[in-house]
């Protein structure tokens, strides 16, 4: 394993004990999945070379869909995508009548990330830059600067609802150089989809629709176009918690979501758009359900549908659904190597314990909580992290001694189903 | 019955015997004088001179049919010869052209007397009142006296007879001998010894009269050396009277002593030899039996059974008599295997006394041998008893076939109803079953087709076949050693359609399980649920009977013929499978602790062909609805299908020596997969290159060019334009706060976020790391500010 630098050996290990995903150095804990990484990589570069991508990864709490997604997109920022993501929610859907669609949207834009807003608000930087060429550009060619806009975002006015979005970026640049910072929050909030209304909009800026349930995919097409005039390699977008599709009550409502996913499938697989990658995470159910999973909506089931030829240990990972398999005790075994080997900065000469002090751990972990560490083992992490942590910084004690101190917070039998906001980490 | 009647004819005969009293001989004589002489016949009339040319010297055939010799009348030719020869003087040879004179006749001839009773052994012509017959094996004479011991039979050839003969027996009465029998009953008797004994017609009388000689002869007059041709004749006379109980119950007790005069045969037993009226066991198998007592021998299979055959309270059932051939063989088959040395019996110390009656009530003879007697035992019996119902108990279906339908013997229909001893070797079952085996491998035939390959009746257009049928087929199957699926005696099922598939397996006499066993129980609904998860998509992969088969394969307390027999059972249920919903609704009752079981066999059928359809799933989740368990249970089943699939079985395991097991060291909870840990370290090292590729960190960037060549003065940093440079170099002079920096930027026309964006763009295209940050102020990132410094100094 390469030598990591210090700095982010620190942010690791900082984010492994608050129980969350580290932001940098994912390569040096990442455990197996080679080939399902892999694959997305090989999606990402799709996009970022103005293909399309769509994934559904499908995999059981604890599976860690979500450290998975958060690789995913870290991966896509370092390759100069811009990522937008969100989880779903009761009120954030795909499809809705009532803002639910737009809550999603809004709070995926929200989340806009690059690689240099890893932790999301890109969109002003992103809204700026993209002015501030334009800007640029015009004072080289000496021409408004309006009409270099128009020019760049000229692919856009092709596009449902381009001509209110080129607008709106035009009114954000008149509101800087007016100095009127509430016009260009104004901008910036209309962006988000942060109108309910379009009177509202309409009184605020010079544009007669917002971006509203029914745009969300448009929009994100016309995003995709704009990062990609504003500099950026493409758009990845990143959904979570897709199961809430599926606890969707309603059948009309569900397959009314279900028609959009069947409405990016295709656009995604004919090649439609550009530049635009979609990775969704969600339980075994939400797919496997013939009542009212994906599987429930014929047209989605056919194009999901495994290889049929993929069996018996063959992998065909060229189909929408990639599986992750819930972590065994040997992923586990492996994650606590590699995390020590963060603590050692990569050198195993500076290793803070010996490779039985690692299966120690786990049997003692196995003994206080039982065979859900290795299934759920976000606490089990951080557990060890902070084992290491107590004998790096107290030289001279001995692991065994400690190890039966160490007491994995997960006697609550209830916790890994209670919060769903803590579960950012389940490696 | 049969029994009974000879038993009471027995007692009717030896009352009669009582209450008739002594011999009216006299009587007879001078009525059947009297007839013969009121109504002559054209024969008799004309006869004697032409048929009696030849009279002896002296002696003169008169008026009356006497014959006249030296002045005295006899009544038969042999008196007046002998007087004629008395008178001639020197003795002469007997008269009568017949063959050599017998050597038992010998001591009557050398009698002095008048009325010379010998016995006849060979063919002889003898003149009987008047008539000239050739005879054979009978006494002839007039003995100056009458002894009832000697006289029932012989034949007095002074007596009367008429020739218009009694052929229907109406003057003969219960107890017979020749000298009270009517001339005309005379007439007809000699006719029929003539005729050879052999008309089957005749009144049994008659051959009793005969009969009575054959015994006086034998016992009275001890003829040993006639005895061979008297049971041969005796033997003859049964299988033609043999139908008259009365004379089969003598004539079997006289024969009975064949084992005395004849070496005895070992013959197997017959179908007659149960025929035995007698409340005793008959004298040739107490003898048989009793020399192999002597001999320190062992009952074989067939002195067994014609002991067991013997016992007056054991019949040939109808299946015995109609094949007896049959029950021999089986007989033999099974004796010897209960009893692989022969059948040992303690020697009784008792020797065989064995009393003679005779036929003719005359006299009464004890005969013993020494030999012991096996009457007075018992022990043995019960066993062979046994064995006995049990063949004809087995033969009875084959019996029953036979009686309706006499010529399937030999046939398949008939053989397949055979006791499994004998079916094995039969040619017609042998052909039949290389038929089938066909079946066997390949796609299993209907039961339609299966009936007419088993040579069964089927009644056109039905779409049921009957139980009776299906039970027929079951026991055909049987004994062609195959098992078929569904079979109602192994587990329910419907009725079986004629076009439903059968599903046929090799297994030794059916392969019959206990359907009520809860491991079978339990695997077989394992199974049918199996199947049906595995038909639920329409198809049944091949795959998908191996993850059954695997999965029956690990199941504990389940044996081999079992688990054919349950393999069958879901090959059936694939050709046809069942309706879900009755199939679902039985799994109801399904013990709680086996539920979960039922459900992880079938996910495994349902994932062996390695895809899930949308129809699979909705049969699971039925299933699981059905079971009571959580779908989300079966959410996680199914997706988990594409870890390790497991052991491959390589060889399928054989059950050899068992070996316990040494005692593993106590399961630790933490179980490493050695193989797998590799295989992710492995991965990890692929992923962690994967991803070490796109976060590129370790490059302190050559492409910090040290600043001096720039010559631009406003893009001290490479790649950045002027105002940008600027407001970089603003920032590396100190931090800012965000108003500070806002107000920077505009001075520089630039957009605050937007120049952070760029420059950070910057940074890591240039440093590998973001240079801004913006927090509360606006700085430059310490980790990079001494990078920066040179080159902020160059500009």
């Amino acid at each position: 394993m390469s030598t990591i630098r210090r700095k982010d050996r620190d942010l690791i290990i900082q984010a492994l004990s608050a129980g969350v995903v580290p932001r940098v150095g994912l390569q040096h804990i990442q455990v197996g999945r080679s080939q399902e990484v892999g694959a997305l990589v090989r999606d990402i570069d799709r996009v970022a070379d103005a293909g399309s991508a769509v994934r559904f990864v499908i995999g059981e709490y604890g599976a860690g869909k979500t450290f998975f997604l958060n690789l995913v997109r870290l991966i896509a920022l370092e390759r100069k995508c811009v990522t937008i993501h969100a989880d779903l929610a009761p009120d954030r859907r795909l499809h809705a009548t009532a803002g639910q669609a737009r809550g999603l949207y809004a709070e995926a834009v929200r989340n806009m990330a690059t690689r240099t807003k890893p932790e999301g608000g890109a969109l002003p930087s992103i809204v700026e830059r993209f002015v501030t060429e334009c800007v640029r550009e015009a004072e080289d060619a000496r021409c408004p600067v309006e009409r270099i806009i128009d020019r760049r975002l000229a692919p856009l006015l092709d596009m449902l609802g381009g001509h209110d979005f080129s607008t709106v970026l035009k009114t954000y640049w008149r509101a800087h150089e007016d100095g009127d910072d509430g016009l260009k929050a104004a901008a910036l909030r209309w962006l988000r989809a942060e109108y309910p209304t379009k009177t509202e909009a309409r009184q605020a800026l010079p544009v007669r629709s917002i971006i509203d349930d029914a745009d969300v995919y448009d929009t994100f097409k016309l995003l995709s176009a704009f990062v990609r005039v504003a500099g950026y390699s493409g758009l990845l977008v990143v959904f979570d918690e897709m199961v809430n599709l599926y606890k969707l009550q309603s059948s009309q409502a569900r397959n009314q979501n279900y028609e959009q996913l069947l409405r990016i499938l295709n656009d995604v697989l004919q090649g439609n758009v550009e530049g635009l990658g979609f990775v969704f995470g969600g339980t075994p159910e939400f797919l496997l359900d013939s009542r009212r999973g994906l599987y429930s909506y014929n047209a989605l089931q056919s194009r999901l549908e495994e290889n049929s030829f993929a069996t018996e240990g063959r992998i065909d990972l060229s189909g929408p659904v990639i599986r992750l398999q819930s972590l065994s005790p040997e992923d586990l075994l492996v994650l606590l190597g590699n995390i020590r080997s963060v603590f050692a900065l990569g050198d195993p000469a500076a290793f803070l314990v010996p490779d039985e002090a690692k299966t120690a751990f786990m049997e003692h972990c196995n003994k206080r909580i039982g065979e859900a560490y290795f299934r759920t083992p976000r606490n089990t992490i951080k557990a060890f992290v902070q084992f290491l942590s107590v004998l790096e910084q107290n030289p001279g004690t001995e692991w065994r001694e400690l190890i039966g101190a160490v007491s994995p917070d997960m006697e609550e039998p209830e916790e890994p189903e209670a919060d769903d906001e803590l579960v950012d980490l389940r490696i | 019955m049969a029994q009974t009647e000879g038993w009471l004819s027995r007692v009717a005969r030896r009352f009669g015997e009582i209450m008739s009293g002594a011999s009216d001989t006299e009587a007879t004589n001078t009525a059947s004088t009297g007839q013969r002489t009121g109504a002559p016949m054209p024969q008799a009339g004309e006869g004697p001179a032409n048929q009696y040319s030849s009279l002896p010297e002296g002696v003169k055939l008169g008026a009356n049919g006497r014959y006249v010799s030296g002045g005295f009348s006899f009544s038969t030719l042999q008196q007046a010869a002998e007087h004629a020869t008395r008178q001639a003087g020197p003795l002469a040879t007997i008269p009568v052209g017949a063959a050599a004179p017998p050597r038992a006749s010998a001591s009557f001839v050398s009698r002095p007397s008048k009325a010379p009773s010998r016995w006849l052994g060979e063919k002889t012509q003898v003149a009987v009142a008047g008539r000239t017959v050739t005879i054979s094996m009978v006494y002839y004479g007039t003995p100056s006296n009458y002894d009832a011991k000697h006289d029932k039979s012989r034949i007095d050839p002074s007596l009367a007879i008429d020739p218009r003969g009694d052929p229907a027996g109406a003057t003969l009465t219960y107890w017979q001998s020749y000298d009270r029998l009517d001339p005309r009953a005379r007439w007809t008797y000699l006719d029929w010894l003539e005729g050879g004994r052999a008309d089957p017609k005749i009144p049994i009388g008659y051959v009793f009269v005969f009969f009575y000689g054959l015994e006086q002869r034998l016992l009275v007059d001890d003829g040993r050396e006639d005895a061979s041709a008297i049971f041969a004749e005796i033997r003859r006379l049964l299988s033609i009277y043999g139908e008259q109980y009365s004379f089969q119950g003598y004539a079997s007790r006289l024969l009975a002593l064949a084992t005395i005069y004849e070496t005895p045969d070992c013959d197997p037993p017959t179908a007659a030899s149960t025929q035995s009226y007698d409340i005793e066991l008959p004298l040739d198998v107490r003898v048989r039996l009793g020399q192999r007592l002597r001999d320190d021998l062992p009952f074989d299979a067939d002195d067994a059974l014609c002991w067991v055959l013997a016992l007056p309270d054991v019949y040939l059932r109808t299946p015995g008599e109609r094949c007896f051939d049959e029950l021999l063989e089986i007989w033999r088959i099974r004796f010897s295997v209960r009893n692989p040395g022969g059948l040992r019996v303690r020697r009784p110390k008792s020797k065989i006394r064995y009393e003679y009656r005779a036929a003719s009530g005359a006299f009464n003879t004890t005969i013993t041998v020494d030999v012991p007697d096996i009457s007075g035992t018992s022990a043995p019996l019960a066993g062979l008893r046994a064995i006995l119902d049990g063949c004809m108990e087995d033969l009875a279906a084959y019996s029953r076939l036979l009686g309706r339908e006499p010529e399937s013997r030999g046939r398949l229909r008939g053989d397949l109803l055979l006791p499994l001893e004998l079916r094995r070797g039969r040619t017609s079952l042998e052909a039949c079953k290389n038929s089938l085996h066909a079946f066997v491998s390949e796609e299993p035939p209907t039961a339609l087709e299966l009936a007419r390959a088993l040579d069964l009746d089927v009644e056109p257009h039905t779409s049921k076949l009957s139980a009776i049928l299906v039970r027929q087929m079951g026991l055909a199957l049987d004994a062609l050693d195959l098992g078929f699926e569904p079979d109602r005696r192994y587990g329910p099922s419907a009725a079986l359609r004629s076009d439903a598939r059968v599903a046929l397996f090799p297994a030794s006499l059916g392969g019959a399980v206990d359907p009520e066993r809860p491991a079978y129980s339990a695997a077989r609904g394992m199974v049918e649920v199996a199947m049906l998860a595995a038909v639920s998509d329409g198809t049944v992969a091949s795959t998908e009977m191996e993850a059954i088969e695997l999965r029956l394969r690990t199941m504990p307390d389940l044996q081999e013929h079992e688990i054919v027999r349950l393999l069958a059972c879901g090959k059936a249920l694939a050709a046809d499978p069942p309706k879900v919903r009755a199939a679902l609704k039985k799994l109801a009752d399904v013990a709680p602790e086996r539920r979960a079981a039922l459900a992880a066999s079938a996910v495994e059928a349902v994932l062996a062909d390695g895809r899930v359809l949308p129809d699979e799933v909705r049969f699971l989740e039925a299933l699981h609805a059905a079971l009571g368990l959580p779908a989300s249970a079966l959410y996680s089943a199914l997706h988990r299908s594409g870890e390790d699939a497991g052991p491959v079985e390589v060889l399928p395991a054989t059950a050899g020596r068992t070996i316990p097991l040494p005692n593993e060291p106590a399961p630790s909870g933490v179980s490493i997969n050695t193989a797998r840990l590799e295989r992710i370290r492995g991965e990890t090292t692929q992923v962690s290159a994967l991803l070490a590729a796109i976060f590129v960190e370790d490059e302190p960037e050559p492409a910090i060019a040290p600043a001096p060549k720039v010559s631009e003065v406003a893009t001290a940093f490479a790649g950045l334009d002027t105002p940008h440079s600027g407001l970089l170099l603003r920032l590396i002079s100190g931090p800012m706060t965000r108003d500070e920096f806002d107000a920077a930027a505009a001075g520089l026309r630039l957009m605050p976020d937007g120049a952070i964006e760029t420059l950070n763009e910057w940074g890591f295209d240039n440093l590998g790391e973001p240079i801004v940050e913006d927090d509360d102020d606006v700085r430059i990132s310490p980790d990079v500010i001494d990078q920066l410094e040179p080159m902020g100094v160059a500009a």
